[in-house]
């Protein structure tokens, strides 16, 4: 186990790190979460049949791991509105997580994309983050996410074109209520 | 957006900073020794199959009354296939109209939960039929049309597959796909409303207008002027796979979307093309609807990387969005795979009964294991029919899920 996990931490530990930070954005999530991903990697890694590379099978594994934490998030979220009944309302909740400092020292418009890449869908982002944060190739990305060359393209410009957006309606003033996951 | 915007836009994504890990490597990887420790099987406790007696003489006597009260009467076509089906999805009439009353859903949790070996035999005594959950396409002169609804909460897709034995499919296709919420309709009581029948909401179609170019592998969907997706993600998010569940099986590989203005589709802004990929990996569980009319569906729910996972999401209650696990917990399952055909084993099979929910997770099974790219599941379980199945046989995959059979 040590040696698979060894192999797996210097090779990417670096770009799984930043891509599970800039997908759940809380310092501690993100270590719990990929604690999860190592741990799922090296439980599996004797059935890994090799049909993708290495890297891109661990950054499926942490795409997977990230949307169970939003579905249980958004559980948890559901069952205090339940309870609480909040109706409407609720909708209007979020997580506020503030600034980390390597964002906050950044001038206005970059503190706006980072705080709108929350507002696009878990889609939209994993690619965003993938091809552009991490400069994933389009090819990576797609056996990434399990998807055709040509669906990673078709998702990265609508993902643009929706922080585009999201980036104009924050300059107004307007509130993002394009659906975040 | 112009091409200059985007550059633009990725320059700036590209300056966002690195986040690094404040921890350790060998912090880390203590942290995720203890756990895996923790997690091995040696330190887990299985749970046993222990039911008292007295609470499985109560679970018979409720689902007496239960069945007595709830079931229509169901006819099975004995026609036996070399495909280990024994009816067609067409002979099973009562698939959509099994109940018209709540206790039914009451009366199988109280039989999961309460049934022992014992009670299981006597309970395929009770049982008049079962319901396959699972359909399949196997009559040239009956039309087969994959179409999809919501559920309730519009977290996951109802997959819906229209049987239609007055016509065939080439001869309605694009009847059916131009009046699919209409076509759903159709089985519901006009005065109820479909949400509260059925236990499922309708796909935002009204005002789509879709036309299927099969030679091309095409579909064209025209959008109506005041056409508007409701907002949110959880919605928009959906569309894609609901059209590939809808076209994929048609052999389309490509959706071209016409007239999509500025914010008609909201957050998927205007796209002109999707490319429709396969349903694959997805983990099917079951939706049950708190509607008062025992409607049940086999839903997609997560997509995950392995086998492991999807049997391991579907042991996985979600209750709070009315979808709860195919697998029964206490499932010791062994999975041997030789090509194209997968095969379960049961070590503790004997906790199985000849009913309704062992049948759903066979057809659960069945449908998770198509999207892994099965064609053909052998099941060994201590009987040798099912509902519609033969289980000395290996059983193909279905064309689709959740049959409703028009009369």
């Amino acid at each position: 186990m040590r040696t698979a996990f060894d192999e797996f931490y210097d090779n990417y530990h670096k770009d799984l790190y930043q891509f599970m930070f800039y997908m759940v954005k809380n310092k501690h999530q993100t270590e719990d979460l990929i604690q999860e991903v190592y741990i799922k990697v090296l439980n599996s890694y004797d059935t890994f049949k090799g049909e993708s590379s290495e890297k891109t099978w661990l950054f499926s594994i942490a795409r997977h791991v990230t949307i169970d934490f939003f579905r249980k998030q958004q559980r948890k979220r559901n069952r205090i509105m339940d309870f609480f009944d909040w109706g409407e309302k609720g909708d209007l909740i979020k997580d506020q997580e503030p600034l980390p400092d390597e964002v906050a020292i950044m001038n206005d418009e970059m503190r706006r994309i980072y705080n709108c890449l929350d507002h696009c869908t878990i889609d939209q982002k994993s690619v965003i983050i993938l091809r552009f944060i991490q400069s994933f190739t389009i090819q990576e990305t797609a056996e990434t996410l399990g998807w055709s060359v040509s669906k990673v393209k078709t998702t990265q410009h609508r993902a643009m074109k929706a922080l585009k957006d999201l980036l104009e309606n924050s300059d107004r003033g307007e509130d993002f209520n394009v659906g975040s996951q | 957006m112009a091409r200059n915007d985007e550059d633009l836009l990725e320059k700036k994504l590209k300056q966002l900073p690195q986040f690094r890990d404040d921890q350790s490597k060998e912090e880390l990887y203590q942290k995720i020794s203890r756990q895996v420790e923790r997690e091995s099987p040696r330190n887990k406790i299985r749970r046993q199959w222990l039911v008292p007696t007295m609470a499985s003489a109560f679970g018979i006597v409720l689902l007496v009354l239960i069945v007595k009260g709830s079931f229509i009467d169901m006819q099975y076509s004995q026609e036996e296939s070399s495909s280990g089906m024994e009816e067609s999805a067409l002979s099973d009439e009562a698939n959509m109209k099994r109940s018209t009353k709540d206790e039914l859903i009451t009366g199988e949790q109280e039989l999961n939960q309460s049934l022992d070996k014992s009670s299981k035999e006597d309970s395929t005594v009770l049982m008049k039929a079962l319901n396959s959950k699972a359909a399949y396409d196997n009559n040239a002169n009956v039309a087969f049309i994959p179409v999809a609804a919501l559920t309730n909460s519009a977290q996951y897709i109802v997959p819906i597959s229209i049987v239609d034995p007055t016509s065939t499919k080439k001869e309605v296709l694009g009847e059916y796909y131009n009046s699919i919420n209409a076509k759903i309709k159709e089985f519901g009581n006009s005065s109820v409303a479909i949400e509260e029948e059925l236990g499922i909401s309708l796909f935002p179609f009204e005002g789509i207008t879709f036309n299927l170019n099969q030679d091309e592998q095409v579909v064209q969907l025209s959008f109506d002027e005041g056409y508007q997706m409701p907002g949110g993600s959880s919605i928009q998010g959906l569309f894609d796979p609901i059209l590939s569940i809808m076209f994929s099986p048609q052999n389309i590989k490509q959706a071209i979307l016409t007239n999509v203005k500025e914010g008609q589709l909201g957050n998927m802004g205007v796209i002109e093309e999707i490319q429709l990929d396969p349903l694959n990996n997805y983990a099917y569980k079951i939706y049950r609807p708190k509607s008062n009319m025992g409607y049940e569906y086999l839903v997609p729910t997560q997509k995950v990387d392995t086998l492991d996972e999807a049997f391991a999401q579907m042991r996985i209650s979600e209750p709070e969005f009315e979808v709860y696990a195919s697998i029964p917990e206490e499932t010791d399952l062994h999975v041997t795979t030789e090509k194209e055909q997968i095969s379960f084993s049961f070590s503790n099979a004997s906790i199985f009964g000849n009913d309704q929910t062992t049948l759903d997770m066979i057809d659960s099974l069945l449908l998770t294991a198509k999207s892994f790219g099965y064609r053909t599941v052998r099941f060994e379980l201590p009987f040798e029919k099912l509902g519609p199945y033969n289980l000395t046989k290996a059983i193909e995959v279905p064309d689709g899920a959740n049959p409703f059979i028009l009369k």
